[in-house]
């Protein structure tokens, strides 16, 4: 790791220093590692300052970049597995971005990177039980083709979209907020854990940032820098997941919307999107078609389940059409209680649906 | 002169044997009572001298000493009463002493000389060493329950001191009562669907495997758990002495119209208090609800609403059958062997994840309540959904309790061709003896605990509800994978409640 991706991240480890900072720093130095003396020596030039930068905070930084050792750094970096990407690395992906992060932390698979296609699932946390599987399918239909799967590791569509993806062994970028060594929200650490060993998890902030509110919009600006397309699962009528739609459309980027129910508050965004002139994602193989020229994707329902015997085959074809109780099953199929309950844990230890005590749908 | 008779005072459930003596001699006039009583019975003096004042007889104007051997037992109550007033009458010679051999008495005195009765009567008469036994006319009918000896019953004191002395006849015997009424427990055929609900009651009856059922208000998660006694067989006749014991002990009425012979439903509120629940208190360690479930079932309604330390306090009883409970000076065992039936919400709304208004945090801080281990304990676990309005207005008669008995019945003889009374209570060895696994059991078993869906408790656990199932629908000796799996459906982990919504 040299010296100016070291200083990079020197930087971005300030006080209040986030992205805007972090770019105005280097715009009166552009190379890191000399910002860096710079900023140590007191060379600064603060009397141009952006709003906000006072020069208590510049004496703030001068002091603390004196105690910042790069060695610790390092070892810090290589300890939690994190690599460093910067705008003269091969794989950066921001090259002709708008508002380009100056840093980029880096857990996974690099590779991931390489793959031009790509495409945003996102959506509020709030969200119903059907978007959560409509975010799960479009994660996993587009992971199916090889289509990296860009999210932002949240609850609800986020963390399904990624899930989608994840259970075919697929592509996927989570975009968060804090550092890196920083699990937010606690109850995604599953999902943490296993798209960093097999997918890629980015972020802008430095390790240890807690996942601060500020944090969050700049976060939403790289799931749109970062897919050719954006599709919105669910949103309310405000929220984040509008931020990365503005941000997509300042990119020239398309924004798909899952159209909704107009009495369900969580597609009130969404609906609003597709009147504004979001075009409605009907089916994951239009959008495949319509973006990536993919097509031939009715095999990816019938690869699945083509291996299952009648009864399980069965279970399953009317689970995709909604989610049924237990007892209306059994009755519809006209099985005796134990041996459902048998297909049940079979059908759910093949990840093909999950049941929850007393209704099965499916696994998300 | 001295004189003696046989009584016996309660700690928890069972009478310990109580011999009270009584001295009058010469000297100034007095009256003490010593080994260790407490207050109410201390206070056993003023009633007795006053009682027999109105019953016509004499204080005598002499030392008079009151000793309740042994006196490292602590007695309490007013059940001496009626013993230390016959010794005394009996020592200051104005009935013969001889009267008072192979005699036991319990009973408390009102002031006019009247007897009353007195809680825990079968566990007293069972504990007093005696050839007959006089006991207050209320209730009385528990004491032959206990007693093996001659069983007389009388209103006041008068009548008794009358009947010793040969002055007038005896009280009269009381007899035991036979055939005990039972009560008439609710039927499952009142229950409309609930498919899945039925049939997990139904192993949880013929397994004794503990049950835990979540749903929204009003899907019948109450009604079901109401229903489960009847499907239970009746209890063993030592357990029916010991179930009457320890709801005499208890004070609760049932018992006086013959022992319980019906497994009993408790199902607590969440007011209660832990020495409730568990049983103790300061005086003589009344049994805990756990303890009145003993044989039968303990319904825990809405467990998100009682404190976690209660339910957690459960779990050593859930696993011994019995609890102990501990105090300063002394600590009784009492038997707690319940089939443990909980019910809870999905959230505090209530409404689960469909319309669910509670907030992610609000939720989690709900299903938190539960701990872990708890949760383990629980064999089946199943969501109860309000049934389809369909099911209300069909005309298809639901399937009576009788009938679920019946199977019951029939796994449990084969659970106690195991040697046990159900299948929940064997051990590993056994399980590897009596619930071989096929391979594609195994495989089943395997992948589930490679998935963290089980833990190890939950692997023996997960193979005696499969017992249970293989034992209803009378399949072969081995379980094979498809009777296992149908065991770790009913074991859903109920990810939308407890795992957060993600």
């Amino acid at each position: 790791m040299n010296t100016n991706k070291l200083a990079l991240v020197a930087l971005s480890s300030l006080k209040s220093v986030g992205p805007k900072r972090l770019s105005w720093l280097l715009s009166q130095e552009a190379n890191p590692a000399l910002a860096f003396k710079k900023l140590r020596s007191g060379k600064l030039d603060y009397l141009h300052s952006p709003r906000g930068v006072s020069a208590d905070l510049v004496r703030n930084w001068q002091q603390s970049a004196k105690k910042i050792d790069f060695d610790v750094l390092k070892n810090r970096l290589e300890l939690e597995s994190v690599k460093i990407l910067c705008s003269s690395d091969d794989l950066w992906p921001f090259k002709n971005d708008v508002e380009p992060p100056s840093v980029m932390f880096a857990k996974g698979d690099l590779s991931l990177l390489d793959n031009v296609n790509s495409i945003g699932v996102i959506g509020t946390r709030r969200c119903s039980s059907l978007g959560k599987r409509v975010a799960f399918e479009f994660g996993r239909d587009f992971a199916l083709e090889n289509v990296n799967v860009v999210s932002g590791l949240a609850h609800g569509i986020d963390g399904a979209a990624h899930k989608g993806a994840l259970s075919v062994y697929g592509p996927t970028i989570a975009v968060v907020g804090g550092g890196l060594d920083y699990i937010y929200p606690k109850s995604n650490t599953k999902l943490w854990e296993s798209i960093s060993k097999s997918g890629l998890i980015l972020s802008e902030s430095p390790l240890g940032a807690p996942p601060e509110k500020w944090r969050f919009p700049a976060r939403n600006r790289l799931i749109a820098a970062l897919s050719k397309a954006l599709v919105v699962v669910e949103s309310h009528k405000s929220g984040g997941s509008l931020i990365t739609v503005d941000e997509c459309l300042e990119r020239d980027k398309p924004v798909f919307a899952v159209p909704g129910s107009i009495l369900s508050p969580a597609s009130e965004g969404t609906n609003r999107l597709i009147s504004d002139g979001a075009v409605p994602a009907l089916k994951s193989s239009e959008l495949l078609d319509e973006l990536f020229q993919i097509s031939d994707t009715a095999k990816i329902q019938n690869n699945v389940i083509s291996n299952l015997d009648p009864v399980s085959q069965t279970i399953l074809k009317m689970c995709h059409t909604s989610q049924y109780h237990f007892d209306v099953l059994a009755d519809e199929l006209g099985l005796a209680t134990h041996i459902l309950l048998s297909k049940i844990t079979e059908l759910s230890h093949l990840g093909h649906i999950s049941w929850d005590g007393s209704t099965v749908s499916v696994a998300n | 002169m001295l004189a003696s008779i046989n009584t016996a005072v309660i700690q928890g459930y069972e009478g310990h044997p109580v011999s009270v003596e009584v001295h009058v001699s010469n000297g100034l006039p007095g009256y003490t009572i010593v080994g260790l009583p407490d207050t109410s019975c201390r206070e056993a003096r003023d009633r007795v001298r006053s009682a027999i004042l109105s019953s016509g007889y004499k204080w005598p104007q002499k030392r008079v000493t009151i000793n309740l051997a042994p006196s490292s037992l602590r007695k309490e109550g007013a059940v001496v009463d009626l013993p230390i007033a016959l010794a005394l009458l009996a020592a200051s010679e104005q009935i013969p002493v001889e009267a008072l051999n192979s005699l036991g008495a319990v009973g408390e005195l009102g002031l006019d000389g009247s007897l009353k009765k007195v809680p825990g009567l079968i566990c007293l008469a069972s504990a007093i060493n005696a050839g007959s036994l006089i006991v207050p006319s209320e209730g009385a009918s528990e004491a032959p329950l206990g007693f093996t000896g001659q069983v007389r019953s009388a209103e006041t004191l008068a009548e008794v001191a009358g009947g010793l002395a040969g002055l007038s006849e005896m009280p009269g015997v009381v007899d035991v009562v036979k055939n005990s009424k039972c009560l008439q427990q609710p039927d499952m055929s009142d229950v409309a669907g609930q498919g899945l609900a039925r049939w997990a009651l139904e192993v949880s009856a013929a397994g004794g495997h503990h049950m835990l059922m979540v749903g929204p208000p009003g899907s019948g998660k109450t009604m079901l758990a109401k229903r489960l006694p009847g499907l239970l067989p009746d209890l063993k006749l030592k357990d029916q002495i010991t179930v009457s014991k320890i709801h005499s002990a208890a004070g609760l009425k049932e018992v006086s119209e013959g022992l319980i012979k019906r497994p009993p439903f408790r199902s607590p509120h969440h007011g209660a208090s832990m020495v409730g629940i568990l049983g103790g208190g300061t005086g003589a360690m009344r049994p805990g609800e756990i303890s009145c479930a003993h044989g039968g079932v303990l319904f825990i309604d809405e467990l998100g609403e009682y404190p976690s330390r209660i339910i957690d306090a459960l779990r050593t009883p859930l696993e011994e059958g019995v609890i102990r409970v501990s105090r300063a000076t002394r600590s009784v065992t009492m038997p707690a062997g319940f089939l443990f039936i909980g019910s809870m919400n999905p959230c505090p709304c209530g409404k689960g994840s469909t319309d669910c208004r509670c907030s992610l945090s609000q939720r989690k801080r709900y299903s938190r309540r539960l701990s872990g281990p708890i949760l383990d304990r629980f064999d089946l676990r199943i969501e109860v959904q309000p049934p389809n309005p369909v099911v209300f207005f069909d005309d298809k008669p639901n399937e009576s309790s009788d009938a679920i008995a019946k199977r019951v019945i029939n796994a449990r003889l084969l659970a106690a061709g195991r040697g046990v009374n159900c299948n929940s209570e064997l051990s590993g060895s056994q399980l590897e003896c009596y619930a071989p696994l096929t391979d594609g059991a195994k495989n089943v078993l395997k992948h589930a605990l490679e998935k963290g869906e089980i833990s190890g408790r939950g692997f023996k656990r997960v193979r005696s509800v499969a017992r249970t199932i293989a034992d209803l629908l009378g399949a072969g000796d081995s379980i094979d994978s498809q009777t296992i799996s149908a065991a770790l459906s009913l074991r859903s982990p109920l990810k939308s409640v407890f795992e957060g919504e993600q």
